[in-house]
């Protein structure tokens, strides 16, 4: 028992030096979240917001989100953004219209850092096409216990193809055009007027008649992305055990500065 | 005295009436024996050793003393007697025809082997009469008087030279015959096996190699890595996995060897000349009683200085797992992480976090095949049916040359064979599983075993189900009004035949399949439009279906080329396949009257084969050495997949490569077994690399005492398959298996640095062992560059880091009694470093810097109780520092995070009490042949954190924690024919 006893001590010795308490308290750093797609032949534009802390005693930068001083050079100089209130900022320069092929630098100076970021306007798509322009979906009545399908018929998905010898990222949005279009199932309460699809590296994508919620003229725009864009698609972890800092280009700030571009095909939704 | 049954246990000399003579007592055997007797030894010169002077055994008569025989004995008048050494064998108990068939045993002692002329033996019981003294007494003595016969059969008259044995004639005309004239006797009590022959002659051969087999009683089976040791010497060995042991050097063939199985009671085989050296079978009979043998030993075992000179190996016995509580299952992994060095805390992972490293670093062996998945149910069961197992050890590290192909640990599992005597039926049935297994000889080499286990949706199941759902439910926006059943479960079959064709050869065939199923998918249909048609126009499924499991086959042949050889040669064939598919697929009648099938959504898929072929040789040298040769070749073929609907492939990875290579160790033992020295080195060629890989080992034991040893070991391990954690908590993680290719997944290495003492107190074991563990060439998956969480380039998302993990473990286990149990701590850091995560070491996500485990296991009558507790310090974990938020292209918005240095906090401390009470059901004969049990998990109901989730509401993050079980009631009915 003797031996036991002078165990037992040396073990519990060493589990009060070795029970040392870590600091639990997170850091937190202000930095500026910038919000800016660069679309061809639009002005520039930036929003600048601040971060959501999750410590309530967190410390913020005293500069003010609507007095930075933002600019954005290109090839043939650098330009200065116009405050527009709420951290919008706009370029008002003319020589700021937005190319394909050029690349955008921005910079501001923000809680004592130079936060930049740098982008390219990636090409317009080509040889984008679809199978076909105009499609009738007959009535839906999901609400009054249909479930979903139309009638006995339904019509063939719209296949859209496009050239993408580069393995590019591409992203299809659809979006109703009329306002005052008229909803399919007429039994369901609002819908989204746009739907997409997630940013891939394919050359075709396929759209179900189902997905259709509204009658009428339909944009289907096919957007040619950088990767940083198609990086926010895969940053949704909200749980510990995988919880990194999401994906950004932005340096010495959060959040996305990138060039777009996009072509656009139309499709009629008529009524069967 | 060099004879080994030979105790002293009293000496005290002192001057009888008998001018000058001197008398000294001996014990004879231990008591355990049935052959335990004290006797008396009178000497004139006080030599007590000598076989060359005249020897005379007295048998006394129970009315007699000691003092009272040798004062009579006239013998001591006669010149050639006058320094002759008297041995007074009393007569005072039991039976004395069983007391005097241990005479010649003693007899023995003075002979040196061979008849002993100057050897006499007196009977003065005069109830012993000339038909109670075989031929075979007579063969060992030069004369033999009896008290019942008025004849004196002494004479003297050859007894020539009273210094010289050699000069005195042999008056025996024949040689003796053991096997005829000491017939074979069943000596019920005492530690001799029942069966057993005992035999109480002299030894006939001396400096002998002997080889066996150690099996099961009842079944016969082989028993894998059972120690062999020979009673009061340091010699010993192990058996392999076979049960077969080789033995070099053992002193005679009347040596004592003592058997240690866990799970079996410690048996005590008395060796005798009509044994076979070469093929002794020993049977060892299961403990009914399972508190005597307990159910771990760690890497001290009394007396066994060949379990002793392994480091960093613990054994578990899996037929008593059911003794240990449980949540459903009874589960050898489970039961591993109970044990210092192997992290308990974590719920949702079978697989073993071993002094830091993570479970793809911990190779697992069953029957020889290596098993790429351990999960069932989301991680909360191993895959392993332990009705079907016979055999388990776990390497903590520092293994041997023979192991490879991974950076920290091996399990090594062993499968039974079979019932070789009886056919055998039995199963358990719990609030989670179904499990049967049956037995069959099929002839008398042939066995074969079968066990199948599925989970049903049970309390337990749909309990877990749920809490591993429950987020995803709330994610969920699907399902309308759709129904939503969920169809899921998980099996596992094993099924081995044995063929024995000879007594050295025997070949096995082995077959493992575990699949999990996990079916949320739903269903849906309606008829056209019109309402009047029952043919449905448009149906569709929901399909959210994840499959993974593993199956397994291997051939082993083994054979004992003699006594000294033994090889075994392995083919096999290991797959793990995982297919996840997340999708809806749609049946219509197109514009055209046609039925069409559209599927959109991801689909997942992986598959890995391995097919393998290794031999492994050992040599029993000579007594110090031995050698141990292998050679090993593995074929892998890994493909993963990756696509959206059915129509674009977005990654379809197929990756293969070779590993042969060789290895070559040597047990050198010096200063009678108390240093031990194993130098190995393991060479490898990868084909991916073109690379040759050298893994030099070494091991060192220094047997201070019988019971404390001192243990050390270090080598180099390299890591050519890796598994990545693709992170879906929504949807269950999925892990995919990845081959290195030395740019973006480089080959992992590791050295081991481990040094170790324990003392073995005979009730108590204390053992304490430190290491040091470096790593590189580490490699993780983040997806923190991925390109989309549909969509990943998982080439383009690896990163390499280095680490290490240090620490200590301390182990005291109570190993006998009604009261059986253990106390575990460990203290550790384990560190990673990786650059895309921090420049600096950060606290790995399996770091635990502290973890005590408690077990305690109480037995009355037929009643187990046992109790575990566990605290754990808590994991670390990356909280968001802050959060912001985007609009997208569609104008949707989406959260994202900042996050604190990676690792920086922790989560609260684990903690759980779990108890079980088991009633054994016992046949007459006193086997069991079942038990009943209640086991509550998590008994106050701890609400220990599994990790936490982030929100944003009202431009706050809000932090939930995700917890792990509470309070979890269980009951298991396990039955067997025998």
């Amino acid at each position: 028992m003797k031996h036991t006893k002078i165990i037992a001590a040396i073990i519990i010795f060493i589990i009060w030096v070795s029970c040392k308490k870590e600091s639990q308290k997170p850091e937190f750093e202000d930095k500026p979240v910038i919000e800016s797609y660069l679309l061809v032949g639009s002005n520039a534009k930036v929003n600048v917001k601040h971060l959501i802390a999750f410590a309530s005693d967190a410390q913020f930068s005293s500069d003010d989100i609507d007095n930075l001083s933002v600019t954005i050079s290109n090839e043939s100089g650098t330009y200065s953004l116009q405050s527009m209130g709420s951290g919008s900022y706009a370029a008002t320069s003319p020589s700021l219209i937005l190319k394909e092929g050029i690349t955008y630098s921005l910079s501001l100076f923000y809680n004592s850092k130079n936060v930049s970021a740098v982008t390219v306007i990636p090409s317009k798509p080509t040889g984008f096409g679809e199978s076909v322009s105009t499609m009738s979906i007959a009535p839906r009545h999901s609400g009054k216990g249909g479930g979903f399908g139309g009638g006995s018929t339904n019509p063939d998905p719209v296949r859209l193809t496009w050239n993408n010898s580069d393995n590019s990222y591409y992203l299809v949005l659809a979006e109703v055009i009329d306002p005052n279009s008229k909803l399919i199932d007429t039994t369901a309460g609002a819908q989204p007027r746009a739907f997409k699809s997630s940013p891939n590296q394919s050359n075709t994508s396929m759209i179900q008649a189902r997905q259709f919620q509204y009658y009428g003229m339909h944009r289907l725009i096919l957007y040619h992305l950088n990767p940083d864009y198609a990086n926010l698609y895969g940053n949704t972890s909200t749980n510990s055990t995988n919880l990194t800092n999401s994906s950004t280009s932005v340096v010495n700030g959060a959040g996305i500065f990138t060039g777009i571009n996009s072509d656009t095909v139309l499709i009629n939704i008529q009524r069967l | 005295m060099r004879f080994i049954t030979i105790l002293i246990i009293f000496c005290d000399l002192f001057f009888s009436s008998i001018d000058l003579f001197a008398q000294k007592q001996y014990a004879f055997n231990n008591p355990s024996s049935v052959c335990y007797f004290r006797y008396v030894c009178y000497t004139l010169d006080g030599n007590y050793n000598s076989t060359s002077k005249p020897i005379v055994i007295v048998f006394g008569k129970p009315t007699e003393s000691a003092v009272q025989s040798f004062e009579s004995d006239t013998l001591k008048n006669i010149p050639q007697f006058a320094n002759y050494l008297f041995i007074y064998v009393p007569n005072d108990e039991g039976d004395a025809r069983r007391r005097l068939n241990c005479i010649p045993a003693l007899a023995g002692l003075f002979a040196s082997g061979k008849k002993n002329n100057n050897l006499f033996l007196f009977i003065k019981d005069e109830n012993i009469t000339p038909a109670d003294v075989s031929k075979e007494y007579r063969s060992n003595f030069k004369n033999i008087k009896l008290a019942s016969v008025n004849e004196a059969l002494l004479t003297v008259t050859n007894l020539v030279n009273t210094n010289s044995i050699t000069a005195v004639k042999d008056t025996v005309k024949e040689k003796p015959d053991l096997v005829s004239d000491f017939a074979a006797e069943t000596v019920v009590p005492g530690t001799f096996k029942p069966n057993s022959v005992v035999y109480y002659g002299p030894p006939k051969k001396i400096n002998y190699t002997l080889s066996g087999k150690i099996v099961d009683l009842n079944s016969t089976e082989g028993l894998p890595f059972a120690t062999i040791t020979l009673k009061g010497k340091p010699i010993g060995t192990t058996t392999n996995a076979d049960g077969i042991f080789t033995l070099v050097k053992v002193p005679t063939d009347t040596s004592t060897l003592v058997i240690n199985y866990l799970g079996y009671k410690k048996t005590e085989f008395k060796l005798s000349p009509m044994n076979s050296r070469a093929n002794l079978i020993i049977e060892v009979e299961p403990s009914s009683n399972v508190l005597e043998e307990v159910t771990i030993t760690a890497e001290q075992e009394e007396l066994m200085s060949a379990v002793s000179e392994n480091l960093s190996v613990i054994k578990m016995s899996p037929a008593k797992l059911a003794q240990l509580p449980n949540i459903g299952e009874k589960d050898i992994m489970r039961s591993f992480q109970l044990m210092p060095g192997v992290s308990a805390s974590n719920e949702s992972s079978s697989g073993l976090y071993v002094r830091g490293g993570t479970p793809d670093q911990n190779l697992v062996l069953y029957d020889g095949f290596t098993v790429y998945q351990v999960d069932h149910l989301y991680g909360f069961y191993s895959a392993f049916n332990s009705n079907a197992i016979k055999d388990v050890q776990l390497y903590k590290g520092g293994f041997e040359s023979k192991f490879g192909g991974r950076l920290s640990s091996v399990v090594e599992i062993t499968g039974k064979d079979g019932n070789q005597k009886n056919i055998n039926v039995g199963g358990d049935i719990s609030l989670l599983s179904a499990n049967a297994f049956v037995e069959v000889p099929i002839g008398k080499k042939i066995t074969f075993l079968a066990a199948a286990r599925r989970s049903y949706q049970g309390p337990i199941y749909n309990l877990i189900f749920t809490q591993f759902n429950a987020q995803k439910s709330q994610q969920s926006s699907r399902g309308g009004n759709l129904s939503n059943t969920v169809k899921s479960f998980f099996y596992d079959l094993n099924s081995k035949i044995t063929f024995r064709p000879t007594d050295k050869d025997i070949i096995s065939l082995s077959i493992y399949n575990g699949t999990d199923k996990l079916d949320n998918g739903r269903s849906f249909s309606r008829p056209g439009a019109t309402g009047t048609s029952t043919t449905p126009s448009f149906s569709g499924q929901v399909i959210d279906l994840t499959k993974y499991g593993n199956v397994g086959a291997s051939v082993k042949w083994s054979r004992k080329w003699n006594d000294k050889i033994y090889g075994n040669t392995l083919v096999s064939f290991s797959n793990f396949y995982s297919n996840r598919d997340l999708s809806n697929q749609i049946t219509r009648v197109n514009s055209a009257g046609v039925d069409q099938t559209f599927k959109f959504g991801t689909i997942e898929n992986n598959d890995l084969k391995d097919y393998s072929i290794k031999s492994d040789y050992t040599f029993d040298v000579n007594k110090n050495n031995q050698l141990g040769v292998g050679v090993y070749g593995t074929y892998f073929d890994i493909l993963y997949n990756y696509s959206q609907n059915d129509t674009s492939t977005i990654l379809d990875r197929h990756n293969y490569g070779t590993l042969t290579g060789a290895y070559l160790q040597n047990k050198f033992k010096f200063a009678d077994g108390k240093l031990i020295f194993v130098p190995g080195v393991r060479a490898s060629y990868y084909s991916v690399t073109a690379q040759n890989y050298y893994e030099p080992r070494f091991a060192a034991t220094y047997n201070v005492t019988r019971r404390m040893s001192l243990k050390a070991s270090t080598g180099r391990y390299y890591q050519f398959a890796n598994q990545v954690t693709r992170e879906d908590i929504l949807n269950g993680n999925k892990t995919f298996w990845v081959l290195s290719d030395g740019k973006n997944v480089p080959v992992g290495q590791a050295i081991h640095y481990i040094a170790g003492f324990s003392y073995d107190m005979h009730d108590y074991l204390f053992s304490v062992e430190g290491w040091y563990k470096d790593l590189s060439g580490l490699t993780q998956h983040s997806l923190r560059f991925n390109t989309s969480s549909r969509q990943a380039n998982y080439s383009e998302n690896f990163y390499k880091g280095v680490g290490y993990s240090q620490g200590l473990e301390f182990l005291i286990q109570k190993k006998h009694g009604k009261f059986t149990g253990w106390i575990s701590y460990t203290m550790s850091k384990t560190r990673s470093k990786f650059d895309i995560y921090s420049q600096n070491y950060y606290a790995a996500d399996q770091d635990v810097p502290n973890e005590a485990k408690v077990v305690g296991i109480y037995k009355y009558k037929r009643f187990v109780f046992s109790a575990t507790v566990i605290y754990a310090a808590g994991r670390p974990y990356t909280a968001p520092s802050g959060a912001y938020n985007l609009t997208l292209l569609d104008g949707s918005s989406q959260n994202y995070y900042t996050v604190t240095t990676k690792n920086s906090l922790r989560l609260p401390d684990y903690n759980r009490m779990d108890i079980a009470a088991t009633y054994l059901f016992r046949t007459e004969a006193g086997a069991d042949i079942g038990s009943i049990g209640i086991s509550v998990f998590n008994v106050y109901n701890r609400k220990n954190v599994w990790y936490n989730q982030y929100q944003i509401i009202d431009q706050q993050i809000v932090e939930t924690n995700i917890r792990y079980l509470g309070f979890t009631p269980n009951i298991t009915l396990s039955l067997k024919l025998r």
